[in-house]
């Protein structure tokens, strides 16, 4: 259609004159440089890693002893490791798992911590007490030491395998912060009389919630869910250096940078730790990029 | 069905108490209540801020948090069933259908992330089978009949590009969705400016002929009432003082709020230099005295039994009644005094 018809009628599609709240906030976060570069390396990366069978077709697994440690060329792109590992197949299958680890353990904290800090919220009371002390008892538990124990539990049981543990431990340990943030923005909102309203037309509470409450929350829990994987790919890199987070036969990008343990590849074989320290530094960096782009896109308050 | 009165009334409220759990102890905010509307009748709950006028209406919907606030006693008779005994689940049937709201802030009564056909279609989609496509129509129809220029247009708007008026006539489109029995009116001028406020009333007048429902408005504007109502009942601290038709009230008042109210009204014929008030505030519910008037220590005409005993509701004329023992009829009766007192 073109653009200058001004007609009307009741029938036409729906085609609002004024922006969502989400178009604005789309637009804004388009106008960020930064940021926009930082989303495309982000897609970029995930692509990459996502794709990794169908862009080598080495395996990863495969150890051989006659081309151990050997310097980046044509046919190794990024050389290989002790064990005669191609580098650069591991590192788009490392950054498959360290993702894999960083996204879901994101989406499953920010989806427990949004229902417990919602019904806290939306029904006070003793359920807000109830649900709250809750939290504050997962919040005081000291972090790592129990992801580094039930991590070591759960790989005991063989069923649980690689990185599935450490997601199930991120998720179980790390919900306390979102659900207190959502919380405290329901608590603020839910004063609105719309919410009210919304009851008073015959609403239930889980619609009253779900289609009401939550969505002015969002944006909120948008930019700290952003953190958050922030946070797990750093948390699984860490644990995975020192040795307790994924197994050493999965390859990570944590697992990778193990290497770097032995002071000879630290300081004659930059080829086996550099990429996935860069992948790791990059990623986190485009992460935080993008999270301090939303922030201000989605903040009411910036018009630009 | 139950007595036969109720059948002709829309709504019998009687003996109603709601109180709120402060310090683990139950402070009424209401206190019996008796009251009924009649169908296609404008009835007007006025008093000052905190007498319990939304605490009663939020009782009537069953919307008060049901945490620390609980209807204690009475009924609340809504066609013939007890609403007060109804589950969430039931009420729900009844809520936007049978009984709707308006509330006081448009500018918040509305949610900002969604347009405003989005709200109009909740209400017909908790209570119909309408597909969307009808659903929308009905909106526009809707938006149409509360005055809304443009409605096909307006209908995928946000409610932030609307003036307050413009949305409380989206909240007054919402509310008669479903040709409820009952509008619940909480104070729905008060933030509005003098021109449209009176836009608004015509409107919710006009609608209420039409489509024969019954108004309960609450308000403390007693120019609103004058425009408004078939009959008044002011309240003082969660109790009804008095209850008349509008006419009477405003030129026979019987209860000294009432009078010190209707006298605290600016009037154009008149030259002052201080505008009446009535000295003092609401009592806090912590602080509400057990014995006698509620009234008593702000009323001009107090005098030793005011402090003493606890008037009852009572006839004092046709068709009016008062709480105040400034009229012998609203002495209790020796045998119910005690009961009274343990009531409370």
């Amino acid at each position: 259609m073109e653009p200058a018809t001004k007609t009307s009628s009741a029938n036409a599609p729906r085609k609002p004159k004024f922006d969502s709240t989400w178009t604005i906030a789309r637009k804004k976060f388009m106008k960020r440089k930064l940021a926009m570069v930082s989303l495309g390396f982000l897609i970029f990366i995930i692509t990459v890693s996502f794709l990794a069978p169908y862009i080598t077709d080495t395996d990863v697994t495969r150890i051989n002893m006659s081309e151990i440690n050997k310097e980046p060329s044509s046919e190794h792109w990024f050389g290989t490791d002790r064990n005669g590992r191609d580098v650069f197949v591991r590192t788009l299958y490392g950054g498959r798992v360290s993702l894999t680890i960083g996204l879901l353990s994101m989406v499953s904290v920010t989806l427990i911590g949004s229902i417990i800090g919602s019904i806290a919220g939306y029904y006070g009371g003793w359920v807000d007490n109830l649900l709250m002390r809750f939290t504050d008892f997962i919040l005081t538990l000291p972090f790592y030491v129990f992801v580094i124990v039930l991590n070591a539990i759960l790989i005991g049981f063989d069923r649980v395998a690689g990185m599935w543990s450490l997601i199930i431990v991120f998720s179980l340990l790390g919900w306390g912060g979102v659900a207190r943030i959502v919380r405290s923005k329901i608590l603020a909102e839910k004063e609105n009389e719309y919410v009210l309203a919304a009851s008073s037309i015959g609403s239930r509470p889980s619609k009253v919630i779900m289609k009401h409450l939550f969505p002015n929350v969002m944006t909120t829990v948008i930019v700290q869910a952003t953190l958050l994987l922030a946070t797990y790919i750093v948390a699984e890199a860490g644990l995975s250096f020192i040795g307790v987070g994924v197994p050493p036969d999965t390859p990570s990008w944590g697992n990778m940078l193990m290497e770097a343990r032995q002071t000879d590849v630290l300081q004659d074989k930059p080829w086996i730790w550099v990429p996935p320290a860069v992948c790791i530094t990059l990623t986190i960096l485009s992460i935080n990029f993008v999270g301090e782009g939303l922030k201000d896109a989605l903040d009411p308050k910036t018009t630009k | 069905m139950p007595q036969e009165q109720h059948d002709q009334n829309v709504l019998d409220i009687n003996n109603l108490h709601t109180g709120f759990l402060i310090d683990g102890e139950l402070h009424h905010a209401v206190v019996d209540v008796n009251l009924s509307v009649k169908p296609k009748e404008v009835v007007c709950v006025v008093g000052e801020s905190g007498c319990g006028k939304s605490v009663m209406s939020l009782s009537i919907m069953n919307l008060l948090p049901k945490i620390n606030s609980k209807i204690s006693k009475g009924e609340i008779i809504f066609n013939g069933e007890d609403l007060t005994q109804k589950t969430d689940e039931e009420m729900n049937k009844v809520r936007g259908k049978d009984i709707s709201m308006i509330f006081q802030e448009p500018m918040t009564a509305l949610n900002p992330v969604f347009t405003v056909g989005s709200q109009l279609q909740e209400v017909l989609f908790n209570h119909t089978d309408m597909s969307k496509q009808e659903a929308r129509e009905r909106g526009i129809d809707l938006l149409k009949q509360v005055g809304i220029p443009r409605p096909e247009k307006i209908i995928d708007e946000y409610p932030h590009q609307l003036s307050g008026g413009m949305r409380q006539r989206i909240m007054i489109a919402i509310s008669i969705a479903l040709n409820p029995k009952l509008l619940i009116a909480d104070e729905p001028t008060t933030a509005l400016d003098v021109t449209v406020q009176a836009q608004i009333l015509e409107l919710m007048k006009a609608i209420q002929e039409k489509e024969d429902m019954a108004i309960m408005l609450i308000t403390h504007d007693l120019g609103v009432v004058a425009e408004m109502a078939d009959k008044v009942i002011v309240m003082y601290a969660g109790k009804i003082v008095e209850t008349a038709n509008v006419v009477d009230l405003f030129t026979e008042p019987k209860h000294p709020y009432t009078k010190s109210m209707i006298s605290s009204i600016p009037r154009m014929d008149e030259q002052k230099n201080k505008l009446n008030t009535i000295d003092g505030i609401v009592p806090s519910l912590k602080n509400m005295p057990h014995v006698g008037c509620r009234f008593a220590d702000r009323c001009p005409k107090a005098f030793d039994d005011c402090t003493k005993i606890t008037p009852q509701l009572a006839k004092v004329s046709d068709d009016h009644e008062a709480r105040c023992l400034l009229y012998d009829a609203c002495y209790p009766d020796t045998s119910s005094i005690e009961k009274e007192e343990v009531n409370q």
